[in-house]
């Protein structure tokens, strides 16, 4: 229920905010100002270091890690889900399902590049629908093989989780603002 | 074989060290260019620490330092006190403890290994034979921790005593000896005495070593009564002092609990709960650890994170394996601290922060070791040749830091490294016989601080822009000294830039004023 309303949620937005996508703009601005810095530094060593490769690997990489940015995964997936995906980033160590999960975590780590890299070649609908269903998917997984042998303990725990999930929704709706364009 | 492989790790260790001095001291007066606004309050107290015996309230040797509405630990201000009788009032006394704490810090993070190795009897297994060495190169080289080498930083100090009693608690369950849980004492008690954060994660380590030791039998109940009577009796003036208004002064200020005004008891219930889960969450979010850090200037450098790239995969790796591994002591040790860090941090805004979370740099480190070791260990030659690929890109990206740190950083980020206070005082001293009286406006908020600690001799006046000038002083010259861009009645005699900027920034002027 906490993916549906997420989902609804995002679905109501225009777009991912620009931080979450690769800026031609962003790159040429970063370039210039590490050149104008380089006064008095060997040109030679200004070119090794401030170059078009470096200053686009740096920026690319940058975007990209901010889809593992605590309050995107807390808005994106809410507590419970967060723990769900914490859960099959674990079971990845576990023999018996190493290959399913170890599949999901390589679509997390993968998918997000479309975004940071092709958004303006696809529409945000299928952009959206790509990462949620990998984000959720590896989310989904791990709470199912967390409950399936779930006890009484456990249930209490999941329970809890679910609670502060409505809350986090209620009270930091803002943070989703920081994703999201509306 | 074994003589040869201590002898290979001492070695290793010496050139480590020598590493970790230089990326500490190097060029330690100028970058950071110039002192922030804390480093003076220490400069300052510890120079009247050690020329007249007080603080710069007048008080005889207290346990905190008033300063700037909230108190300071004493134990970063008497160390600075004893570095001044050495190298002198200045910038490199003022930062010595820390750097010299911080290379002490890469020397204890492989002896504190070392002794966890042992005690997990794991020292005959060859994945951990050059775990602490490699550690300790991380360490040494970590962005995170040179940053806070480098400034009169407590909250390095206090890392490095933690790091002390951690290791002497070790060796005293691996050699029984009551001398090290004595030593270990001591060591936890001087971090309550150094910086905040830690006497919330201090208590909370103490509280878990008590009870995983009692529980495995390692600690009688003598020898706990003794090493909580000795912790006791030397923290309680600071825990006493911690509960006062005073001692609860900082933490009002940036307490969790200010953010969202909770009235009812139903609202704080669920609210500080959340906030506080968000704050510790988000300590672990990789924009933090490798992108941008908490964003505040003088915590890291604006285009980098705590943590380098290339890391990233070898820490990742490292939990992995730490977590598929056996269950022992240094398992425990590593994602215990990993865990733990945080969680004092979390208690404050904002959140994430690089500074209050510094602990955390040392389970990152040994993590990253444990990443390069499996990996390199593996088997499969394309994950060896991945090892080796990264090295170079770190070798690379670790270049290109200390490009931007020694070239980028002073000409960027000289405003969160005290601006140019220092060449407005050294201007003023210039032409301070000229004038009846300094007059520096309230807006150059520190001015008065700085002015303290580079020349006593003058006595500046803060002034309002409702300022009235008194009697003595009419129709007489004075020199004002204003933020750049405000224009003064009077005669503009100097223009003070920041010293580095690219972009001949104006900082302050000063101002002849008759009338």
């Amino acid at each position: 229920m906490t993916a549906i309303y997420q989902l609804w949620f995002w679905l109501t937005c225009k777009q991912f905010q620009g931080i979450l996508q690769y800026s031609q703009n962003a790159f040429t601005l970063h370039l210039e100002e590490y050149i104008h810095n380089d006064k008095e530094v060997s040109l030679l060593l200004t070119r090794i270091i401030h170059n078009k490769i470096t200053v686009f690997t740096s920026d690319f990489l940058n975007t990209y890690l901010r889809f593992f940015d605590s309050n995107f995964l807390f808005s994106f997936l809410t507590i419970v889900g967060v723990f769900g995906f914490l859960l099959g980033l674990w079971y990845v160590k576990e023999k018996r399902k190493n290959k399913i999960y170890l599949g999901l975590v390589v679509l997390v780590m993968v998918i997000p590049f479309i975004e940071v890299a092709f958004s303006s070649f696809l529409p945000y609908l299928i952009r959206l629908l790509l990462i949620w269903i990998s984000f959720q998917s590896l989310a989904f997984s791990g709470l199912t093989t967390f409950l399936i042998k779930a006890g009484k303990n456990k249930l209490i725990f999941f329970s809890i989780l679910l609670a502060f999930s409505f809350s986090w929704i209620v009270v930091f709706a803002d943070k989703m603002m920081l994703f999201c364009i509306k | 074989m074994k003589t040869a492989i201590i002898s290979k790790n001492v070695f290793l260790l010496a050139i480590i060290f020598v590493v970790a001095l230089m990326l500490r001291f190097y060029n330690l007066s100028s970058v950071p260019p110039g002192l922030y606004i804390d480093e003076i309050s220490i400069g300052y107290n510890a120079h009247t620490i050690l020329t007249k015996g007080v603080d710069e309230y007048g008080t005889p040797y207290p346990l905190a330092f008033k300063t700037f509405g909230d108190y300071k630990m004493p134990v970063y201000i008497y160390l600075t006190a004893l570095s001044e009788a050495i190298f002198g009032k200045n910038e490199f006394a003022i930062r010595f403890p820390s750097a010299f704490f911080g290379t002490v810090a890469v020397l204890m993070i492989y002896f504190l290994l070392k002794e966890l190795i042992q005690l997990a009897k794991l020292q005959k297994d060859s994945f951990y034979t050059y775990l602490p060495v490699i550690s300790a190169f991380i360490l040494a080289i970590s962005p995170w921790h040179i940053q806070f080498s480098r400034g009169g930083f407590e909250v390095n100090v206090a890392l490095t005593f933690y790091l002390v009693a951690l290791y002497f608690i070790c060796r005293y369950l691996n050699k029984n000896s009551l001398i090290f849980l004595l030593l270990s004492a001591v060591f936890f008690v001087l971090t309550f005495y150094t910086y905040f954060v830690y006497r919330i994660l201090t208590p909370l380590t103490i509280l878990i070593l008590i009870i995983c030791l009692v529980k495995i039998k390692k600690l009688t109940w003598k020898n706990l009564l003794f090493f909580l009577l000795i912790i006791g009796m030397l923290s309680l003036p600071t825990f006493l002092f911690s509960f006062s208004s005073e001692g609860m002064a900082r933490f009002s200020q940036t307490s969790l609990f200010n953010e969202i005004q909770a009235k009812t008891l139903w609202e704080k219930l669920y609210l500080y709960p959340l906030i506080y889960l968000r704050n510790y969450f988000s300590h672990f979010s990789l924009p933090f650890l490798f992108v941008a850090g908490d964003g505040f200037g003088r915590h890291q450098m604006p285009w980098f994170g705590p943590l380098l790239k290339w890391q990233l995969p070898f820490i990742l790796y490292g939990i992995f394996i730490l977590l598929r591994s056996k269950k022992n002591v240094l398992q425990f040790g590593v994602i215990g601290l990993f865990l733990l860090s945080p969680i004092a941090a979390s208690f404050a805004i904002p959140s994430p922060h690089t500074l209050r979370d510094l602990p955390m740099v040392i389970p990152l480190a040994v993590l990253t070791g444990i990443g390069i070791i499996s990996l390199y260990r593996s088997g499969y030659r394309l994950l060896k040749v991945f090892v080796v690929a990264l090295f170079f890109i770190g070798v690379f990206e670790f270049g290109t830091y200390l490009h931007f740190y020694y070239s980028h950083y002073p000409k960027v980020n000289g405003l969160d490294w005290g601006g140019a206070y220092k060449e407005v005082v050294q201007e003023t001293s210039i032409q301070k016989d000229k004038y009846a009286a300094i007059l520096v406006d309230s807006k150059l908020s520190f001015a008065k601080t700085y002015i303290h600690y580079y020349d006593e001799s003058l006595s500046p006046i803060v002034v309002t822009d409702s300022w009235v000038k008194p009697k003595d002083l009419e129709g007489k010259t004075v020199l004002f000294i204003r933020p750049a861009g405000i224009n003064s009645a009077g005669k503009r005699i100097k223009t003070i830039y920041l010293p580095e900027s690219v972009n001949n920034d104006a900082f302050a002027e000063l101002w002849e004023v008759k009338e």
